[in-house]
C-alpha cells in the first residue's frame, strides 16, 4: 500500500516571495493541504481518494486506514499498482523555483520480498522548474514482489517536497 | 539518455541493488514510466533496464598509514565496469584532490576530523552520487616526523672540526623547513655560544637537508643539539626564498640529537 506526502508552514514574506520551502510528509504503504501554500500540494484527479490531508497536511494513504468505499485496503501482492497523476506540486509564489521530492523512491524489503514505491514526476527529472503558476504533476507506482505467497513488506516513510529558487 | 528505473533505484536511501530487482520487474516499471510520461521516460537505451547504470560507490576505506600520510581506497560497483575501471573524484572538506584513480595518498599536516567524498563515473560517462566519510587524523609524535641520518662530530677525539649532520622526512609528506645547530658551552668552557640554521632556500619544504658546521671555537665541554623545523611546526606561510629570518618564536623546533663534547687542545 501507500503513503502520505504534503507541506507545511512556508516562511510567509511581506511580497509573498519565498526562496526556498523543504517539508518532510508521510508516505505510508502496506504493500498504499498545503493546497494554499506558496508551494502548495494538492491531489488532482480520480486517485485523490487515495490520498488525505490531516491537519492541512497533504499525505497519500494506501492502507487499511483509508479503506476504499468497496473495501480495498491496499495493494496486490507480486503486482505493480498505478496511482497516475495522484497529485500536484505548483508554484504559488512569485518567482520560479526547482522541485524536487526525495527520495524518489523508497523501499522495504524482507526476507519474503520488497516493496518499491517511486514517486514519478512527469515532465522532468528528477527535479523540474516551475515557473509561478504552474504545476508538476507526480504519480505513483507501487510494485510488490515476494518469494512465497504473499509479504509482510510495508512502508510508513516520509519523503521531503523541496522548492528553491533557480 | 531518457531516466530509467535504475535512475530511480540509484536515489534510493536503501541498499536495495539493481541485481535484486528481478529482471521481469525492472522491465514492469520502465513500461510504466514510459505509460505515464512517454517524452520522459520514453526514449531509454535498452528499454527494461538494460540501460547503462550508474556506478554506486559503498564505502571509503583507509588501506595505508605511514605517519601523516594517509592513504584512501573507495569501494564501488557498477553493473558495466570493474571498479578498477571506473574513475574517481575525490575531494577532502570540498576541496578536490587526486588524480582519479580509486585510490588517494594524502599527506595532512593537522589532526582532526575530515570529511572524504568519493564519486565514481564508469565508462559510459555515468556517474554515481557522492559517498561521503569522515575519518579521524592523528599525526605522529613530533621526533618521529624526522629521521637522522647523520649526526657526526668529525675529527680527532677532543679537537672537533666539524659536526655534519644530515635529517630527512619520516611522516611522508616531504616538509622539512629548517634543521639548527646550536653550540651550548659549559659554565667553565670558553667555547663561545653560537647556533646556525639551515634551510633550502629556493624551494622552503624539502624531503631532506644536510649541513656541516664548521668548527667549534674555543677550550672545553660543551652540548651540541640538532633541531628541525617542518610545516607542521611552522606557524606561519613559507614563501621562497625561505631563509632563517623567516623563522620567530611562535614557530616549533623538535630536538632530535644532544650530545656532549670537549675541546682539550
Amino acid at each position: 500500500m501507500i503513503g502520505t506526502i504534503g507541506a507545511g508552514g512556508a516562511v510567509v514574506t511581506g511580497t509573498g516571495a519565498f526562496t526556498s520551502v523543504e517539508a518532510d510528509r508521510d508516505v505510508a504503504v502496506d504493500v498504499a493541504a498545503d493546497a494554499n501554500a506558496f508551494l502548495a500540494l494538492e491531489a488532482v484527479g480520480p486517485n485523490a481518494p487515495y490520498t488525505e490531508t490531516t491537519d492541512g497536511q497533504f499525505g497519500v494513504d494506501l492502507t487499511g486506514d483509508n479503506a476504499t468505499g468497496a473495501g480495498g485496503q491496499g495493494v496486490n501482492a507480486d503486482a505493480t499498482t498505478v496511482f497516475e497523476d495522484l497529485f500536484e506540486v505548483r508554484n504559488q509564489g512569485t518567482q520560479e523555483v526547482e522541485v524536487e521530492v526525495t527520495p524518489l523512491i523508497l523501499v522495504d524489503t524482507d526476507t519474503s520480498g520488497a516493496l518499491i514505491v517511486l514517486t514519478v514526476p512527469k515532465t522532468d527529472f528528477p527535479s523540474v522548474a516551475l515557473a509561478p503558476g504552474t504545476a508538476e504533476t507526480y504519480s505513483l507506482v507501487v510494485t510488490a514482489f515476494a518469494d512465497g505467497v504473499g509479504s509482510d513488506v510495508e512502508t510508513d516513510d516520509r519523503v521531503t517536497v523541496s522548492g528553491e529558487v533557480s | 539518455m531518457s531516466p530509467s528505473f535504475a535512475d530511480f533505484l540509484e536515489r534510493a536511501e536503501t541498499n536495495l541493488a539493481f541485481e535484486d530487482v528481478p529482471p521481469e520487474v525492472r522491465a514492469e516499471l520502465d513500461d510504466v514510466l514510459v505509460g505515464i510520461a512517454p517524452s520522459l521516460y520514453g526514449e531509454s537505451e535498452g528499454g527494461g533496464g538494460g540501460g547503462n547504470i550508474s556506478p554506486k560507490v559503498t564505502d571509503i576505506i583507509v588501506t595505508d598509514r605511514q605517519g601523516a600520510v594517509y592513504t584512501f581506497e573507495a569501494e564501488a560497483s557498477d553493473p558495466q565496469d570493474s571498479a578498477s575501471a571506473l574513475t574517481y573524484e575525490w575531494q577532502i572538506d570540498g576541496v578536490q584532490v587526486g588524480d582519479g584513480s580509486q585510490t588517494l595518498t594524502r599527506a595532512f599536516q593537522s589532526e582532526g576530523d575530515v570529511e572524504v567524498t568519493a564519486t565514481a563515473t564508469d565508462t559510459g560517462g555515468k556517474s554515481s552520487l557522492p559517498f561521503s566519510k569522515t575519518v579521524s587524523i592523528t599525526l605522529p609524535a613530533p621526533a618521529e616526523r624526522f629521521s637522522v641520518d647523520e649526526f657526526e662530530f668529525v675529527g680527532p677525539i677532543g679537537q672537533t672540526q666539524s659536526i655534519a649532520y644530515s635529517v630527512s622526512d619520516a611522516d611522508g609528506d616531504d616538509d622539512v623547513l629548517a634543521l639548527r645547530l646550536s653550540v651550548e658551552p659549559d659554565s667553565d668552557s670558553s667555547i663561545t655560544a653560537s647556533s646556525t640554521t639551515l634551510t633550502d632556500q629556493d624551494k622552503g619544504p624539502v624531503a631532506s637537508l644536510s649541513g656541516d658546521f664548521p668548527y667549534v671555537s674555543g677550550f672545553g665541554g660543551y652540548t651540541a643539539r640538532l633541531e628541525a623545523l617542518d610545516l607542521d611546526g611552522y606557524d606561519g606561510t613559507v614563501s621562497t626564498p625561505f631563509t632563517g629570518e623567516d623563522i620567530d618564536d611562535g614557530d616549533e623546533f623538535v630536538t632530535l640529537r644532544e650530545q656532549t663534547d670537549a675541546i682539550t687542545d
